[in-house]
């Protein structure tokens, strides 16, 4: 979908205008209302479903594989499938790629350590579901996908379980292959709840004259002079902060305040978001169970 | 609020007992081979089958299925919000939502200059000077092709290019077929609720109100006058060609759109949530509902609340309340 001229003036004047006016009346630092679930795909470790109310669907799941490896580096491997693109376009590659340096970069491998030689290697899976129809002839890209996608393996990562050791890590050299409990019930969080650590959540923020909203919707997509990208992990911002294309027509560039603006608001809503996420994965899923 | 993220709701296992009119693709719907099949049925070895979700009308023979849901099916006469998505030989594509989209052909456009004028090679050579991709247009159906695709025609000057406004998407289906599709509503903003789901919430035009007004003034004042001096003068009282000829010149298709303040986009946004929440709750669009619709909202003060879910369904269940109360539910 293109908008017009007139459409485009419109939303472009509200949103670079004194107080930030959205369209769809949020404040400029509010997400559109999302639905998520966790831990409903049962042949993985770990899994997520996030939704919007407009019907694009990020389905995560996250298995793991024992490993004898020294690099910590191929620990992580994220690929991200789009309905209707190409494995290998530019955009299912970009997005992969980005999600998984800001997962390498802000990993604790010690949750990985099994012993010395012996790792768990992580698959991290994204299905995006239901792209918009009219998105071949439109002037936004789905870039904006990367905080739906962000979020939904920050769930997935946080539900996954992993089974019991049982062989001995006392002594890390050990050139035994490590054993696990046959029992599920026995099963430990991947991150356990002592542990410090969260997995990054990246942030899309859209920068407009000078000021700076999130979770940019398709129509303001297309306005916008720029966009970045900015992760968020423990209370504070981790790289990447890189900017994104998030409409085709050229953006404009922006300044050091804008920029340090963006990275303000999303110090801002890290928390909150986290908040948000953690309650999702207390929750029981029931979705299914009442059907069947 | 900053982020709301809620876990998905459990679909409720309805206990009432659903009438036997209500089929699902591949269903059986008669054995009975007298019976003529009509859209949404298909036949086979003497059985009539449905094609689609939705009810069984009957009339007289002929069994048909209205599907629930679906792409919006065109018919002469309808007023439809559409966007232009090429520019073509003499015509334009036009997508309304439709399973094809529709052909506004430059024929049947006002051109600037007025309605005596004729289309000349240049008007071909600068189609897009007077609409190109992406513009938003409002126009009527002229005619329907063999195919179900439509011909679109904006020869009045109640359609055309639309501006000061935003554009808001609802499924056809709830859209009520009504004699008037754009109403001027509470609050200094008008609609346009097009039969395909396309609608389009804007800054009324101050000429637009007066213009109704000057309309019956003019012909009150003409009265007046012909009772008071006895003459009368061809054309007064009625819409002078001169006014069609001033309002039809390049203004109709110019892209700037007039200053708006910020109450006036804070009331679109409004309207545009209050549209939303009835879409959200699948209850019918009329202009009856959206205005009682806003009025609930007011109720709950700040435009940004109604980015919530919760509150957008308590809006859509209090409007179909207050019809039950009026008794015109």
């Amino acid at each position: 979908m293109v908008l017009s001229t007139a459409e485009k003036s419109y939303i472009y004047e509200s949103l670079s205008g004194e107080n930030t006016l959205r369209t769809d009346s949020r404040k400029y630092n509010e997400f559109r209302p999302l639905k998520a679930a966790c831990s409903f795909v049962p042949n993985c470790n770990g899994s997520s479903r996030v939704y919007t109310a407009d019907g694009i669907e990020c389905i995560t799941s996250v298995k793991a594989k024992v490993v004898k490896t020294k690099d910590l580096a191929n620990l992580i491997a994220v690929e991200v499938d789009i309905e209707g693109q190409r494995d290998n376009s530019a955009l299912c590659l970009d997005l992969s790629a980005l999600l998984q340096r800001s997962l390498v970069n802000n990993f604790d491998y010690e949750i990985l350590r099994l012993t010395d030689k012996y790792y768990f290697q992580i698959y991290v899976d994204v299905l995006i579901l239901s792209v918009p129809g009219d998105f071949k002839n439109s002037s936004y890209t789905l870039y904006s996908l990367l905080s739906l996608i962000s979020m939904g393996s920050y769930l997935a990562l946080k539900s996954c379980k992993l089974p019991l050791l049982t062989s001995t890590t006392n002594d890390r050299e050990i050139e035994e292959e490590p054993s696990f409990a046959d029992d599920w019930e026995l099963a430990t969080d991947l991150i356990p709840e002592s542990s410090e650590f969260q997995p990054v959540l990246v942030f899309v923020v859209g920068l407009v004259g000078s000021n700076v909203i999130i979770d940019p919707s398709l129509d303001e997509e297309q306005v916008l002079e720029n966009g970045v990208c900015i992760g968020y992990s423990q209370g504070n911002i981790v790289p990447p902060i890189q900017s994104v294309a998030l409409s085709t027509v050229d953006g404009k560039p922006f300044d050091r305040k804008t920029l340090a603006k963006a990275t303000g608001l999303v110090k801002e809503i890290g928390q909150p978001v986290t908040q948000a996420l953690d309650a999702i994965l207390s929750e029981e899923v029931d979705e299914y169970g009442s059907v069947f | 609020m900053i982020i709301s993220i809620s876990a998905p709701t459990k679909l409720e296992s309805s206990e009432k007992t659903v009438g036997a009119s209500i089929v699902t693709p591949g269903e059986l719907i008669t054995d009975d081979p007298t019976w003529m099949r009509g859209h949404g049925t298909y036949f086979l070895n003497d059985k009539t089958y449905s094609s689609v979700a939705g009810s069984v009308l009957k009339v007289n023979k002929l069994l048909s299925v209205v599907p629930f849901k679906g792409r919006y099916s065109p018919e002469t006469g309808d007023h439809l919000v559409g966007r232009i998505v090429e520019v073509g030989q003499k015509r334009w594509k036009v997508d309304i939502g439709g399973e094809h989209d529709a052909v506004l052909m430059l024929g049947s456009v006002n051109l600037p200059g007025g309605i005596l004028r004729r289309k000349s090679e240049s008007d071909e050579l600068q189609m897009r000077s007077f609409l190109k991709e992406g513009d938003l247009l409002n126009a009527e159906v002229q005619s329907l092709f063999s195919d179900g695709s439509a011909s679109l025609h904006t020869r009045s000057l109640k359609y055309g290019k639309l501006r000061n406004g935003v554009f808001v998407r609802v499924p056809a289906n709830l859209i009520v077929r009504a004699k008037n599709h754009s109403h001027n509503l509470p609050g200094n903003v008008s609609v346009i609720l097009g039969v395909n789901g396309y609608c389009w919430i804007y800054k009324s035009s101050s000429a637009a109100s007066s213009a109704d007004h000057s309309a019956s003034t003019n012909r009150t004042a003409a009265e007046m006058s012909s009772s008071a001096s006895g003459k009368y003068q061809p054309g007064q009282g009625s819409v002078s060609i001169t006014r069609l000829e001033q309002e039809s010149s390049w203004d109709i298709y110019s892209d700037k759109n007039d200053k708006l303040s910020t109450n006036i986009k804070d009331t679109i946004s409004r309207y545009k949530n209050c549209l939303l929440s009835l879409s959200q709750c699948n209850i019918g669009i009329n202009e009856v509902r959206l205005v009682r619709a806003y009025e609930i909202s007011l109720g709950y003060g700040d435009t940004n609340i109604l980015v919530r879910e919760d509150i957008r369904k308590s809006i859509g269940e209090q409007v179909i309340f207050q019809e039950k109360m009026r008794g015109t539910g």
